[in-house]
């Protein structure tokens, strides 16, 4: 299927607060097309987040228009924004929204369950996601009982599970030592290697890197898009790494 | 390289080939070879300043070979140079005097777009950034090359965020210059 897995035109957003007008974004437009991987930084407050609630249709646009895997997302209403959402998209929020009653194990077998997926199956899968992440020993505990760290690694194997057609991820090594974000990254990798696209909103340069193309935001407007090239046959970091001085 | 060969050969007398698997031993994960000419040319000038000596061993029926050791000048240069803090530029302003430089000549050069300096270094440092992760997968977290490749990563890094704080600020602040006052107005 040649159609972009997301498409966004013209996005802006103003927030009200106190009774003046703070946009926070303006005329941001973005194409994702199938297995590409976008990285979207910039400094706090530069946009990022908005930008990504509105791509996940967690909000709504003041102008512009949002289309995911071919629907337009952004005129339906909350319930309907959710129903696309569960069906294409797996996303990993900056507040973290692990069910607080169900386990580990529970709370990653959900979009499985929920795409109809088989128990046994479902919870094979969950297991697996959970040991490629490092945090397999966390499965029969609830999420209160991890520290901030688990409890990421734990929201990004639920939003990766079910394969979904678009992993949309706010700041997924945020809470994470420099170990545990490579365990993270590295996934990252093998699933995008595998055909998963993803738009992620990564204040780690290193997470940045990794994505094909990066996105750099400033005061609501995206600044800069660029693509990332593979190396072109022998690596070029040696120069970096000058010892004939 | 000078002091590299001279601390592997603190660990014992060596001939050319040896040192150069002492060196790649401990460097060449991190995507930094030697090749066996620049460590004879090394011994060569080592040799001519009095830091090092060669005795020639019979190699049977193979080759004679050189083996090479420190001297006793070669021990106290390798002490001085170790001990003495390092004169390595802590931050190289290169990219700040383009940045601080295309603002000045706004007017000469109406075309040059000063943020680009920014997001084109950016770019690069992206880029490299990318390619060293992908060198880092083959070194080991316990090496010396892991460490040298952790080492240019962090720097990397630390850059990207320095550029985040150029394009924030730069436009915030005024360049004036003591000649600029009179002309225009």
């Amino acid at each position: 299927m040649a159609d972009p897995v997301l498409r966004a035109a013209g996005l802006t957003r103003t927030y009200r607060h106190e009774a003046r007008d703070r946009t926070a974004l303006r005329d941001a437009s973005i194409e994702v097309g199938r297995g590409d991987w976008v990285a979207v930084t910039g400094p706090s407050g530069s946009g990022k987040s908005t930008l990504l609630h509105l791509l996940g249709g967690l909000d709504r646009p003041d102008r512009g228009e949002v289309w995911l895997a071919g629907h337009r997302l952004d005129n339906r209403s909350e319930s309907g924004r959710a129903l696309l959402r569960r069906r294409h998209v797996g996303f990993v929020f900056q507040f973290l929204s692990l069910v607080p009653t169900m386990t580990v194990l529970g709370n990653v077998e959900l979009p499985l369950v929920l795409q109809g997926v088989g128990h046994r199956d479902a919870r094979r899968r969950a297991r697996e996601v959970l040991d490629e992440l490092g945090v397999a020993d966390t499965a029969d505990t609830v999420p209160t009982a991890l520290s901030g760290g688990e409890q990421q690694r734990v929201a990004l194997a639920r939003a990766v599970v079910h394969r979904p057609d678009l992993l949309l991820a706010d700041e997924p090594t945020g809470a994470l030592d420099s170990t545990a974000a490579g365990v993270v990254l590295d996934l990252l990798r093998r699933r995008h290697a595998d055909g998963q696209s993803i738009v992620l909103v990564t204040h780690d340069h290193r997470v940045a890197a990794a994505a094909d193309r990066v996105v750099t935001m400033l005061d609501g407007r995206i600044a800069d898009e660029r693509k990332l090239a593979e190396p072109a046959g022998e690596p070029t970091y040696a120069h970096l790494l000058d010892l004939d001085g | 390289m000078k002091h590299v060969v001279l601390g592997l050969l603190a660990t014992g007398p060596a001939h050319g080939y040896e040192l150069r698997r002492r060196y790649d031993d401990l460097f060449a994960d991190a995507g930094v070879e030697v090749n066996i000419g620049q460590i004879y040319v090394t011994l060569g000038r080592l040799e001519r300043d009095g830091l090092v000596s060669h005795t020639t061993e019979s190699g049977g029926d193979r080759r004679d070979r050189k083996v090479y050791r420190l001297t006793e000048d070669g021990a106290a240069e390798l002490r001085d140079w170790v001990t003495r803090p390092s004169d390595t530029p802590l931050v190289k302003p290169d990219v700040l005097l383009r940045l601080v430089t295309a603002r000045l000549a706004a007017v000469l050069l109406p075309d040059v777009d000063p943020t680009a300096v920014i997001t084109d270094h950016r770019q690069r440092c992206l880029q490299a950034l990318r390619d060293l992760d992908r060198q880092a997968a083959r070194t080991s977290g316990t090496s010396v090359g892991g460490l040298l490749v952790q080492a240019t990563a962090l720097h990397l890094q630390a850059e990207l965020r320095w550029l985040e704080a150029c394009q924030r600020q730069l436009a915030e602040i005024e360049l004036t210059t003591s000649g600029n006052g009179g002309h225009d107005g």
